[in-house]
């Protein structure tokens, strides 16, 4: 049994008929952390929505291996309770529901999933309490509604907590870094370290080299017109951060 | 988009759970009215003369009246003539005196609606009173209520044994004269229940009917009438459920609630008749008329309502806040799918000084169902003081539904405080897309929601109301998203 | 069947001789018996009627009117109450008939303004396409009894990507005392596609004028084209007065209205406004003062007919004396206008024991896709800004004054030109009770 996780190739996806992603190939193994960059408009949030599986994104050719098995046939809940876990770069809004109420029916979703026993509210109750320690958040929150009214850093703050919980096997974050200043960048940075484990695979979705100087990548790709062109290492964002992306839509051309 | 309209025509199309009819012999009068049919009625119910002569009153005006076509509905006309005013169920006892001498066959039906009577009796100390079809046939509990002073029976019963209480205030809240349906039950009511709270009683429990429809064109007349002395304070449940049917019937129940200096009255419903089919073929036409009377100082009347059945609904359970500090309060969840139709919502008219009013409205509107919020907020000259509060939200599932909102505001007292806000929205394709990413299906996700929705309405129920309405919620709305 | 009222059968008698004695085109005299068949039909409304639940015509219907027959002199007492320092095209109306010498109606680039009159006999299009085609129904009978009494009235059009700078300033004065007249004014307004324009519509009245104005205003709004239109009517002195602005939008098309009605004995706007084009946006702002015996009724209705079409509604209310005023706003979203957003706000100061005001914000909606809000609030000032205002030395009186005017002012200040605004906010502290405390303040 090899140690990927993720296997993607030659992904093809439009929305409202028009390609987005054009033979996108990408390989993500257990305990690896791969920042996937780009300028905007080259495909990255397309590429993690198709990963989830939202509605719209049509895959029209190419396949996705997660764990070994075909990833695209499962609906999007049955990919977020086999481990495929998103972190939105826009977390709506959920007017009435309590982010308390909407991690315990999804943690329980996926303990069913696996058929373990659903965790009862006291238990539940310690268990997010810890994790929301380590995201320096203050209890009142678990009875606000999701999302309603937080600020951009609550918004991504409560992104990991989620995470945290539902200890996912695919994490895919979504321009986490984006609206947050330095302090509230850090804490959640910390909190995405943390997270960091053997048995799990983290993507990085980013427009900036920022997130990366608190989240050290193992592998950093360049996403441009719908494929990878570059990968390399942690000096490739580095590369990226000095002299732009026009440099390889050239190199791209020219190739 | 394809899937989940697929997943919602799925769930639309499940078939109303508690759609039977029971098999029992009902002793029902043949179809149409004039005064011998209520003087049969009357008869049959052994009624004293004061009772009938009342009923006469009332039909001789109802006669003048005209059916009423302001509200924001479509059906076809009422044949009045065609529908039998009364019907009730056979048994060996005219008046069972224990759950055991109920009819098996009954008790087996409120077993399949999930209602065990015994079960439920014991586990929440509710005493109950089931209407099956006109006529109670059911009442617990009545030891440990008489024992505290309180009276609660069936309406006919209350007739004969507490002639001059029900003289009192039979008709002081909804006068006979009131509307065409109003007018319509004053002559022709068949039973109901009547409640008394003796002067600084606290009713030592929750007290509860369960109404169901049964036999075939059988119209439903219920009448109770709540009253509540100086001091006191009671909660009364009401929930129904009807059985698959193909003509539409008209149910047009009237309630009335006095509370006096420092009473309270809180009086829950879960409504849940049959809604029609798809086609909006049979369902119950439901025009009902409930009013409460905050007739002493101190008082307060509170209605919570939660509507998911019947074709057509017309209600507009109201308070009048006579007395000074007195305070109303409505909280409601309506919901229409497929060509339901419903028009409700509350009237608060504050005649008193410092009376206050609370209006929460929550409606769901999916399939093609109509759902109107019809209010009325009027401070009188003389309600110095006075102040209402309203929230009006709409959640519309699927683009072919409507939400309408129509509320009055009618000022005269220049230190009164009204304030009314109204939003509409609907459930958001990426709401659901956040949901089932956490790996919550999408059923469950629009369960989540609309139970947020309606989280302020429920919060006012009865513990046991509170979770039969989320799973009725459930049972009539699960994947009704567009 | 009674006998009819006497406002009616004067109505009637008014229609019989606007038939005979007119030398006006067959199909005007056909418009007028048509309308006359329409408002017939309808009759006066009475409080059975939805529409009219919280305005009595019962005043109205008792009196007897006539025609106008020539133009009133006009008085310098109402000459001075006037935007006397607007530029551009201007119409004065005496008692429903067009004043010329007063008005100013040299041509501008791509702006015609010319008297009804003249558009009819020189069968100029606009008049086809626009008269009756956009108030009809039978929502609206004084629009019905307009057309079955049309006399005279405003034609103005704007041609396609004209941008207009000045403002087009209708005025109407009532002056006739000696008897009780009803004039029906009819403004017809053809916007082309991506012009812009503001108009002013102001009605005066000299005291003791008994007057019946019915105003009937139809306009068709083209693609991307913008207009204000301010509706400003003054007077305590104005009589009975039925006001009715329907309005046509085609796609992107912007238009703003301010609306200020400062008492009169017994006033109904209603505003029609129909978003026929996708991205059309209407946004409304009405302002009413009613004093003693005053009585101002507000019914406006939107309807959303296309996608991504837009309103916004903010009537605020100050009422005083025995003044009594009626907010009805009506949103109807229609079930092909996806992407839909309205928005209405109704607020009301009631600062007297015998002051009523019914609300009542309505929404109609038959699509999933919108976002709507309405909130309407009655109420008195802040307590807490009054609370502030004193704790720094002002005067109770004079904090209630300063707070009143703020109220109203919020919406006086959003009127693009600057005349009318100056001049209403000296005309809301005129009325406003008590209010010349804070004359020096403002």
């Amino acid at each position: 049994m090899s140690n990927k996780i993720l296997e993607i190739k030659g992904l093809k996806a439009e929305v409202d008929g028009k390609a987005i992603l054009k033979g996108l190939d990408l390989a993500v193994e257990a305990g690896e952390v791969h920042a996937i960059m780009g300028p905007n408009g080259s495909g990255k949030s397309t590429l993690t929505h198709v990963l989830a599986g939202r509605e719209g994104y049509v895959v029209s050719g190419g396949k996705v291996l997660y764990k070994g098995a075909d990833l695209l046939e499962l609906e999007t809940e049955e990919r977020a309770r086999e481990g495929v876990f998103l972190a939105f770069q826009y977390p709506v809004e959920i007017p009435g529901v309590n982010n308390v109420y909407l991690l315990k029916a999804a943690l329980n979703a996926q303990r069913k999933h696996r058929g373990e026993a659903e965790l009862d509210a006291i238990e539940f109750l310690s268990l997010v309490r810890d994790k929301m320690k380590l995201m320096q958040m203050d209890e009142s929150f678990l009875n606000r509604a999701v999302n309603e009214g937080f600020s951009g850093g609550e918004k991504k703050r409560n992104e990991i907590l989620q995470m945290s919980v539902l200890q996912p096997t695919l994490a895919l974050l979504d321009e986490t870094d984006s609206g947050l200043d330095i302090d509230a960048l850090k804490i959640v940075a910390n909190g995405i370290n943390s997270l960091r484990r053997e048995d799990r695979a983290i993507v990085l979705v980013t427009h900036y080299q920022r997130l990366l100087d608190y989240i050290e990548p193992d592998f950093v790709h360049v996403l441009s017109n719908g494929r990878i062109v570059k990968s390399g290492d942690k000096s490739l964002a580095n590369e990226l951060e000095a002299r732009g992306y026009d440099w390889l839509a050239e190199e791209a051309v020219s190739a | 988009m394809a899937s989940t309209q697929k997943e919602l025509q799925r769930v639309v199309d499940r078939k109303y759970e508690h759609g039977f009819v029971t098999d029992i012999e009902s002793d029902t009068l043949p179809p149409g009215l004039d005064e011998n049919v209520i003087r049969a009625i009357s008869a049959r119910k052994d009624e004293p003369e004061y009772l009938l002569e009342w009923r006469l009153k009332a039909y001789r005006h109802w006669l003048t009246m005209t059916e009423p076509h302001w509200a924001h509905s479509n059906y076809p006309p009422i044949d009045y003539s065609a529908i039998s005013y009364f019907s009730a169920p056979k048994s060996p006892d005219d008046a069972p005196k224990s759950l055991d001498e109920v009819d098996p066959k009954l008790l087996e039906t409120y077993e399949k609606l999930g209602i065990p009577l015994h079960e439920r009796a014991r586990l929440a100390g509710v005493a109950v009173d089931a209407v099956f079809d006109s006529v109670s046939v059911a009442t617990t509990f009545k030891k440990k209520l008489s024992e505290a002073g309180v009276i609660f029976c069936p309406f006919s019963e209350a007739a004969r044994d507490y002639p001059e209480l029900v003289q009192q205030y039979l008709g002081s809240v909804v006068p006979y004269t009131d509307n065409f349906y109003a007018a319509l039950n004053s002559a022709v009511f068949t039973d109901g229940s009547f409640v008394f709270i003796p002067k600084g009683t606290r009713c030592p429990m929750e007290l509860s009917t369960y109404f169901r429809i049964n036999a075939a064109n059988t119209g439903q007349f219920e009448r109770t009438l709540i009253i509540a002395e100086e001091g006191s304070e009671v909660s009364y449940l009401e929930g129904c459920t009807a059985p698959m049917r193909d003509e539409n019937q008209l149910h047009a129940a009237v309630v009335e609630l006095v509370a006096l200096d420092n009473a309270r009255i809180k009086y829950s419903t879960v409504q849940n008749w049959y809604p029609g089919d798809a086609e909006g073929r049979g369902g119950i036409y439901n025009f009902v008329t409930k009013r409460g009377d905050c007739r002493g100082n101190n008082s307060r009347i509170s209605w919570t309502q939660v509507e998911t059945g019947s074709a057509i609904t017309w209600k507009y359970p109201s308070c009048i806040l006579r007395g000074d500090n007195s305070v109303g309060e409505f909280y409601s969840v309506a919901v229409t799918n497929n060509l339901q139709q419903a028009d409700t919502g509350t009237k608060m008219i504050h005649i008193g000084r410092n009376t206050r009013s609370t209006i929460v409205s929550k409606g769901i509107s999916a399939g093609r169902g109509q759902n109107a919020y019809r209010g009325l907020v009027k401070i009188l000259p003389g309600a110095e003081g006075a102040r209402n509060y309203t929230q009006c939200d709409s959640l519309l599932m699927g683009d072919a539904c409507g939400a309408h909102t129509f509320p009055y505001v009618e000022v005269g007292n220049p230190s009164a405080i009204v304030e009314h806000e109204a939003t509409t929205s609907r459930i958001g394709e990426d709401q659901l897309y956040y949901c089932r990413q956490r790996g919550l299906s999408e059923e469950d996700a629009v369960n989540m929601i609309v139970n947020g929705f309606c989280k302020d309405v429920f919060k006012e129920l009865p513990m046991e109301f509170a979770v039969e309405a989320q799973n009725l919620l459930g049972v009539t709305l699960e994947g009704a998203v567009g | 069947m009674s006998s009819p009222s006497p406002a009616l059968a004067s109505f009637k008698a008014a229609a019989d001789q606007l038939a005979i004695n007119d030398a006006a085109p067959d199909w005007l005299n056909a418009t007028r018996v048509n309308g006359w068949q329409r408002f017939a039909e309808m009759g006066v409304p009475g409080v059975r009627d939805e529409r009219w639940k919280y305005t009595r015509l019962a005043a109205l219907e008792r009196q007897s009117f006539v025609l106008p027959n020539h133009g009133g002199a006009l008085s310098k007492a109402v000459h001075a109450e006037e935007f006397s320092a607007l530029p551009g095209l201007r119409m004065v109306f005496v008692d429903g008939c067009l004043d010329e010498r007063s008005s100013r109606l040299a041509g501008k680039a791509g702006l015609r303004v010319r008297s009804l009159d003249n558009a009819i006999a020189d069968n100029d299009a606009v008049v086809s396409e626009l008269l009756g085609k956009i108030a009809q129904g039978p929502l609206h009978p004084f629009a019905a009894l307009n057309t079955a009494l049309l006399a005279n009235g405003a034609v103005i059009d704007v041609e396609p990507h004209a941008t207009i700078e000045e403002p087009v300033y209708l005025l109407f004065i009532s002056s006739c005392a000696q008897v009780s007249l009803i004039s029906n004014p009819r403004i017809l307004l053809n916007i082309g596609a991506n012009a812009s324009v503001t108009v002013v519509e102001h009605h005066l009245a000299h005291d003791g004028a008994k007057n019946f104005v019915n105003v009937t205003t139809e306009g068709r709004i083209g693609e991307g084209a913008r207009l204000e239109y301010c509706s400003v009517l003054d007077g305590v002195a104005l009589d009975s007065h039925i006001n009715g602005l329907h309005l046509e939008q085609a796609g992107d098309s912007h238009v703003i209205h301010n609306s200020v009605t400062l008492g009169g004995r017994m006033i109904r706007n209603d505003l029609h406004c129909r978003l026929l084009g996708p991205g059309s946006h209407i946004d409304m702002r009405g302002l009413y003062l009613a004093g003693d015996r005053q009585h101002v009724d507000n019914h406006t209705l939107v309807e959303h007919c296309a996608p991504h079409t837009s309103s916004a509604q903010d009537y605020k209310g100050v009422l005083h004396g025995r003044g009594r005023a009626v907010f009805n706003g009506k949103v109807l979203i229609h079930s092909g206008a996806n992407g839909s957003e309205a928005h209405q706000s109704n607020g009301n100061l009631l600062l007297s024991e015998k002051a009523e005001i019914d609300t009542k914000p309505e929404l109609e909606i038959y699509n999933d896709d919108v976002k709507c809000s309405h909130g309407a609030t009655v109420g008195q000032l802040d307590k807490e800004a009054l609370f502030y205002l004193r704790s720094r030395g002002i005067g109770e009186a004079t904090a209630r004054s300063m707070l009143t005017f703020a109220f109203a002012e919020a919406l006086v200040q959003r009127i693009g030109l600057s005349d009318v605004r100056n001049r209403i906010e000296q005309r809301v502290i005129e009325l406003l009770p008590e209010s010349e405390r804070i004359r020096s303040f403002v």
